[in-house]
């Protein structure tokens, strides 16, 4: 390795580390400081910086979809995009002394230079204290690997954003669900956070479904401890491995055991295993993955118990076999949707 | 491109009805594995039938309560769908109904009527 390139790696590996320092919601006045003295000294140092930034951009894309996209792919990308606040700025600044001393018109160039390096440092800068957020749409579903090796796959309609610290990762599952495996790392513990409710875990998978009143938490491996809950803080549970808690308004409930982990986590395959389910409930799972949505309108057929295993995505097949009992009539919406009616309270024949 | 020539046009007609005859294929159900390579424990009929899903990929849909009390036999080996279900249903007092090439519904197999 010539002498140059071990210069060039250690200023990469200083921007990455400054990448990281400044991050931290907590880096100090004194570390901000340090940091434009540091980057002011060498157009290089900004150039290393922005490329840190380009591939950091790269990585987070919405597109991206892990791990089917390779490193390579990425860096190839990060450096193939054009990033126009980088060109002036090869201009090399750091000319010899006496050459810019003897022609004023040069010196004039550098300190230009300088002020487009120092307007793309604050560019830069301003990127710093965004979370990543990440989303899905409505019947879609995607794997997102983290910066820290953990990876997180969203549900349909979907969204988290995330920011991870040197000594804290925070998850904000903002919307719909999502099942997360997390790297282990006792020094940084990985926090989901719905609303007011926090979920703590270490090195675990679990799965946090958001509803509209309430947060559903299933442990499928490990252990994750519900650290806040609201206003109900005093009787906080921690959950293992095929245990379960809704937590409501009214805080958390009773911790359930053995939960079926098939289908808790089924929806990864897109699928909906239910167990006796009402009728009505199975329906509206239909509708999180689903444009066209099944309205039960018979309360008694809506609260019917059914069992059985189905693709997220064929609406047309249940409502198939529900256009098949007995005295159920299945009538358009006219929006791709369907109404269910029954015209006998629908008992049961035994 | 306005210029095309007829033999082009011969080749499009061609393609489209090529095209059709796939897209009609399309709508004939698709022709069922023969047979599918099952390996089902002893247990409760409900799970039995779940566990018959997740082997097959075949959706299974029924009331939860005809399958209470109710065991299925072990299987183990090949079976088409239609044989797996009648071997897993042999115990029970229940029949099942093709809705559709991939779903299967659980039925009572005395035809309850409905008047009641």
């Amino acid at each position: 390795m010539t002498r140059e390139n071990e210069d060039m790696t250690s200023i990469s590996e200083q921007a990455a580390h400054w990448w990281v320092v400044l991050r931290d919601e907590n880096a100090s006045a004194a570390d901000k400081r340090e940091f434009v003295e540091w980057v002011s000294r060498a157009p290089d140092r900004v150039e290393a910086c922005l490329r840190v930034a380009r591939v950091h951009a790269a990585v987070s894309r919405e597109d991206v979809r892990w791990p089917q996209t390779s490193a390579e792919a990425l860096v190839r990308d990060a450096l193939a995009t054009p990033d126009d606040s980088v060109v002036p700025l090869h201009a090399r600044v750091h000319r010899r002394q006496e050459e810019s001393r003897r022609r004023p018109a040069l010196r004039w160039a550098a300190g230009l230079a300088a002020s487009v390096m120092i307007a793309a440092c604050l560019a830069w800068w301003l990127t710093l204290s965004h979370p990543e957020q990440f989303q899905t749409k409505l019947g879609e579903q995607r794997s997102v690997l983290l910066a820290d090796g953990s990876r997180v796959t969203l549900n349909t309609a979907s969204k988290i954003e995330v920011r991870l610290q040197n000594d804290h990762r925070v998850v904000q599952l903002l919307q719909g669900e999502a099942l997360f495996e997390v790297a282990h790392d006792p020094q940084r513990p990985f926090d989901v956070r719905t609303g007011d409710v926090v979920m703590r875990a270490v090195g675990t998978h679990f799965d946090v479904d958001r509803r509209a009143t309430r947060t559903i938490l299933t442990v499928v491996d490990g252990r994750v401890a519900v650290i806040a809950a609201g206003a109900r803080n005093d009787h906080l549970p921690v959950l293992s491995r095929g245990e379960r808690v809704v937590i409501d308004s009214a805080g958390p409930g009773a911790t359930q055991q053995g939960v079926n982990l098939t289908e808790a986590i089924a929806w990864t395959q897109r699928q909906l295993v239910f167990q006796r389910r009402p009728l009505g409930e199975v329906a509206e799972e239909f509708n999180r993955y689903n444009a066209g949505r099944i309205e039960i309108r018979s309360p008694a057929l809506r609260a019917q118990e059914v069992t059985g295993t189905f693709r997220s995505d064929d609406v047309a097949s249940f409502v198939a076999v529900l256009a098949g009992i007995p005295g159920v009539q299945v009538a358009s919406d006219g929006a791709g949707g369907y109404f269910v009616t029954s015209d006998d309270p629908a008992k049961p024949s035994r | 491109m306005i210029l095309v020539s007829t033999r082009s046009r011969a080749g499009l007609a061609v393609a489209l009805g090529l095209m059709w005859v796939f897209l009609f294929q399309d709508r004939v159900p698709a022709a069922e594995p023969a047979a599918y390579t099952l390996h089902i424990a002893s247990q409760p009929l409900d799970s039995a039938l779940q566990e018959f899903a997740r082997q097959t990929g075949v959706q299974i849909i029924f009331f939860s309560y005809l399958t209470d009390g109710q065991r299925a036999p072990a299987l183990d080996g090949s079976y088409s769908a239609d044989a797996a279900m009648r071997a897993l249903l042999a115990d029970s007092k229940l029949t099942f109904r093709r809705v559709n090439a991939k779903t299967i519904e659980i039925r009572p197999a005395r035809r309850t009527d409905r008047s009641q």
